[in-house]
């Protein structure tokens, strides 16, 4: 064996060779996988979410968004404990497939949650699938799990990509009569997918999008992109845009500077939301319609229930804690219907596709055929307020009922 | 023609950004040889500590300093207790950058926390500006006029100062400078302060436009190794026309072709070291 | 005859260790025979021919993606697909081999991380066949036809995985301790000796290269068919700086170094990331530790010890 050119034998002998592997075996096979025996098991619940890189505010404050939930009935549900296994999928498919494993056969957890990013889900469908775990996603796009790739046990809880922007086509054509829009997006399947929802039902309607634009994921500058959909000011009437997390405050910082703002109609989905976005985007955003998830300004009862929650906890809300509660709630609403006998998986899935509870937008039960939840999409307008969620904020205007993905409609 | 001048202005300001980045690297790279991935730390680290002093102290210019200040001090820790040891070991040299990579991308994420963030403007600058009917960011010019100065600087530094002459004597030929009892160490340590200053400077500077969130040490990074490449190394004047020429190229790609996107940048780097394996004015 | 017995010994727990084992550790173990093929591929260029890589994932994604590719949306069938795999990495790396060996070494390290770049843009964004971002999932493992058996279970795959590791090691064994490879290590000594000697040094780099490219995506087409699909993520220049890690780790230029890196990569990534929320911090001081105290990697380490042992006798 060579070491930087001179030869010379590896002195380890035998011995310590059959020493090392007996020792990592006994390692591997020993490592702890028991809890103390309580009078009834937990129902594990694994969590799968980005905690370290990009997509890590993400994650962490889905997480929360559970945590929210479970607090409330302090972890247990049925004379049960409920025991939350948190795990690290860095956004990374490979990852994603190696920590489902272990939640799934290590663990051996009863249900998974979790998931932001469409690569991941994607790449554990057929794991879950094969093992019959009920995963509920609660943002991931990847549309097709819930149309040409749906199974029994996977659920979304947040409306699947493209969807907004068709339901936001309708808002800018029949309430602000805008008739040419252009469009600019984060150049992957998300984006795209916005794009071809969008500018399908804006043209049914009678509409034009002039141009598109679609701009790398994680790029410094949008200058060039801005300037040239400034090239249609007098031209169209609208702009629409798809932009999420660091892009997006970028790109609305941008257009803002570039004066897009003053040339047309802005609106978006996923960009300006409440909380740590529209607090880095200050004024840059005032005036555009966002088509929103949710928003803190929502006066209905279970809001303020969101709202006390969060006090307590600290009062740092963001609207991904709501991404996180919805699905939380989902899962504990089932549970509850079936006294935590999670056991009896055939009830739960049951319970669960039939579950119908208040969030903090309105109504959430699942569409039976995809599995995708029914939930109410909000059109606001950012607003200068000064309020208790800072200086700018969602106000809304109108409300999406269950808003429907397009790909179902006639099927 | 708006259409021309503003991609222009915008191309030139990226530019300049890029050469903070890359100027720094040519300078440790061509002098020390030291393959330093932790760069684009320096750039994340300058930018995170100075938004937290803005956020307390409200004045740029005071985030500004701090954060050059700390960086460098970073940096010096680094380069003196660490890097030194492995002066021709590349290999090593590029296993114990990895890791402070690592060490400084998860302790700035338990830190400042994982959202990313824009740098306020200062006051002075927020808002836009016409000529005529092209409207732009004001805070542009800055970044293009603190590029100037930073560069001329630096240039006057290389070719009119005895510490220039030092270096420029020590990127041609190490051991002769040993040879002459030039202090070669200090100059090694002094040398890579100012690269890491150099980058955390453009972090600062650019925060308001790029913003700062973790895993942009390795974007960073890369964005100044394609520059280099390029422009080639130890050639500041390399280091200046290749961050322009491969921000403006990239500009019009982007408004023109934006399909070609992401590649862009590095597909041009293998053309050029195709024709020019040293970069177009590289000296090694 | 010792040596042969440690081997066979080390062979039979291989052998039973995934009969025992949990299929999450089975699968952790597959990854570890992978990513060795993959840092072994990639020692014979940082180790032995002495050129710093931080793109060696261009080939184990070429690989990757050949495999992804091929399997939707052309034929599956795993007789021609894998081969074709390693011979397109193979191609790749003859490419590539053209633009980065004119160069010096640390040049070398930006100049292949910049063409792995090149291919990751590729791969976003050729969407129709790459399926960017998202990736291709669905990807089935090899039928293998004409035994009973079948890949699905992790521990059959292991051992399907075990047996292409196997054959690996063996082959760039023999490459490495062959004439070739005494020149290519006489060539990183001292390359104007070499040439002096009226060797074409570079002809020798740009072989070793190709050899290296060829076993990486071997590795990459693995991956691929374990995980059950691809992304951009096979391209991406942490894979590259990974694999270096598990080389520099385990010990450069020695074979066995890359496979014990490996090892130790994947064990410190996936269990104590389960232990710890700052794993990559951990890590991180972990390296930086290594480089200070051993920086002939873990094998230096214990060849140091066993030195010591011996001497004092």
């Amino acid at each position: 064996m060579f070491l930087n050119g001179r030869s010379f034998r590896t002195k380890m002998s035998v011995f310590q060779a059959i020493m090392g592997t007996v020792l990592l075996s006994v390692v591997l096979i020993s490592t702890p996988i028991g809890y103390a025996q309580e009078s009834k098991p937990p129902i594990k619940i694994g969590i799968l979410y980005p905690f370290t890189g990009p997509e890590t505010y993400l994650g962490k404050r889905q997480l929360r968004g559970w945590e929210l939930v479970l607090e409330q009935v302090d972890y247990k549900v049925g004379g049960r404990p409920i025991k939350l296994i948190v795990e690290d999928d860095k956004s990374d498919p490979s990852v994603g497939v190696t920590k489902a494993t272990k939640l799934i056969e290590q663990d051996r957890v009863h249900i998974i949650g979790g998931l932001t990013s469409s690569a991941v889900a994607y790449a554990i469908r057929d794991i879950v699938h094969r093992r019959e775990i009920p995963l509920v996603i609660t943002m991931a796009n990847a549309g097709g799990l819930t149309r040409e790739k749906r199974s029994p046990f996977i659920f979304r809880t947040i409306v699947p990509g493209g969807t907004p922007s068709h339901y936001m086509a309708q808002f800018l054509y029949n309430e602000l009569k805008l008739r040419k829009a252009v469009f600019s997006a984060a150049d992957y399947a998300y984006g795209h997918e916005h794009a071809e929802l969008f500018k399908k039902e804006f043209e049914r309607l009678g509409g034009q999008v002039l141009f598109q634009n679609f701009a790398p994921l994680g790029t410094a500058d949008y200058g060039p992109y801005c300037i040239k959909l400034a090239e249609f000011a007098g031209k169209a009437d609208a702009l629409h845009f798809i932009y999420s997390g660091a892009d997006s405050i970028r790109f609305v910082k941008t257009a803002a500077e570039y004066g897009l703002k003053k040339m047309f109609t802005c609106s978006s989905f996923g960009a300006t939301t409440d909380g740590a976005m529209l607090a880095q985007m200050g004024s840059a955003a005032e005036g555009i319609y966002p088509m929103c998830i949710y928003v803190f300004g929502l006066k209905n009862q279970a809001n303020e229930r969101f709202l006390e929650l969060d006090r307590k906890k600290g009062g740092s809300l963001d609207i991904l804690d709501e991404l996180g509660y919805v699905g939380a709630e989902a899962v504990l609403h089932a549970l509850k219907k079936i006294q935590g006998n999670i056991e009896a998986k055939d009830q739960f899935l049951k319970a669960l596709r039939e579950v119908q509870f208040e969030c903090p937008t309105g109504p959430v039960r699942f569409d039976p055929r995809s599995q995708n939840a029914l939930t109410n999409l909000i059109i606001a307008k950012v607003t200068k307020v000064d309020g208790e969620f800072g200086e700018f904020q969602n106000i809304p205007i109108r409300i999406v009922q269950q808003a429907q993905d397009p790909w179902w409609f006639g099927k | 023609m708006n259409f021309w001048i503003l991609q222009t202005l915008n191309g030139i300001t990226f530019g300049m950004v890029l050469f903070l980045l890359a100027a720094g690297l040519s300078l440790i790279y061509g002098l020390m040889r030291i393959v330093n991935l932790a760069h684009g730390c320096f750039y994340l680290a300058g930018a995170y500590i100075a938004l937290s002093v803005i956020e307390s102290t409200n004045s740029f210019l005071m985030s500004l300093l701090v954060g050059v200040i700390a960086v460098s001090i970073l940096g010096i820790i680094m380069q003196r207790f660490f890097l030194h040891r492995f002066q021709h070991d590349h290999s090593s040299q590029i296993l114990l950058t990895i890791g402070f990579v690592l060490i400084i991308g998860d302790l700035v994420l338990l830190i400042w926390g994982g959202e990313p963030k824009l740098l306020p403007k200062p006051l002075l600058f927020q808002g836009s500006v016409s000529i005529r009917t092209a409207i732009f960011p004001a805070y542009h010019l800055v970044i293009i006029a603190t590029g100037l100065l930073v560069a001329i600087g630096l240039w006057l530094l290389q070719d009119k100062t005895k510490m220039g002459a030092l270096i420029r004597a020590g990127v041609d030929d190490t051991e002769m400078a040993r040879g002459l009892g030039i202090n070669v160490p200090i100059l090694f340590s002094l040398v890579f302060i100012l690269g890491v200053a150099l980058s955390a400077f453009g972090g600062i500077i650019a925060g308001p436009f790029i913003g700062v969130s973790p895993g942009m040490e390795w974007e960073i990074l890369l964005l100044a190794m394609a520059v280099l490449l390029i422009g080639g190394q130890g050639s500041l004047k390399g280091a200046f026309v290749g961050s322009l020429l491969v921000s403006l190229v990239d500009n019009y790609c982007k408004a023109l072709i934006p399909e070609l996107g992401m590649f862009f940048i590095f597909g041009s780097v293998a053309m050029v070291l195709a024709f020019k394996p040293t970069g177009l004015f590289g000296k090694l | 005859m010792k040596r042969w017995m440690g081997i066979a010994v080390i062979l039979l727990l291989l052998g039973i260790l995934p009969q025992v084992l949990g299929d999450y550790y089975v699968i952790l173990l597959t990854k570890i025979l992978i990513f060795a093929i993959f840092a072994m591929s990639l020692d014979i260029v940082q180790g032995y021919v002495g050129l710093p890589s931080l793109g060696h994932a261009a080939f184990f994604g070429v690989g990757a993606y050949t495999i992804g590719i091929f399997s939707i949306k052309v034929l599956n069938n795993f007789w021609i697909n894998l081969p074709l795999a390693i011979v397109l990495a193979g191609m790749v790396a003859a490419l590539f081999g053209l633009l980065v060996l004119r160069t010096r070494a640390a040049y070398f390290f930006i100049i292949t991380a910049a063409l792995s770049e090149v291919l990751y843009g590729i791969a976003c964004t050729w969407r129709f066949f790459t399926g960017g971002h998202d990736g291709m999932p669905g990807i089935a493992r090899p039928d293998i036809g004409f035994i009973p058996w079948s890949l699905l279970s992790a521990a059959n795959y292991f051992y399907f995985v075990l047996f292409f590791f196997i054959v690996a090691f063996i082959l760039m064994y023999v490459v490495v301790r062959s004439p070739f490879g005494h020149i290519i290590v006489s060539i990183r000594e001292n390359e104007l000796r070499m040439r002096a000697l009226g060797y074409h040094t570079w002809l020798y780099k740009y072989v070793s290269f190709i050899i290296a490219g060829l076993f990486a995506g071997l590795s990459g087409g693995l991956l691929v068919y374990l995980n059950g699909f691809v992304s951009p993520d096979v391209l991406r220049i942490s894979l590259s700086a990974e694999a270096l890690l598990m080389v520099l780790l385990g010990g450069a230029g020695t074979l066995i170094g890359p496979v014990i890196g490996a090892a130790s990569v994947v064990f410190l990534e996936n269990i104590v990331s389960s232990y710890m929320e700052r794993w990559v911090l951990m890590l991180g001081i972990i390296y930086v530790l290594v480089v200070m105290f051993t920086p002939q990697g873990i094998l230096g380490l214990i060849n140091k010890m066993s030195l010591k042992s011996q001497a004092k006798v």
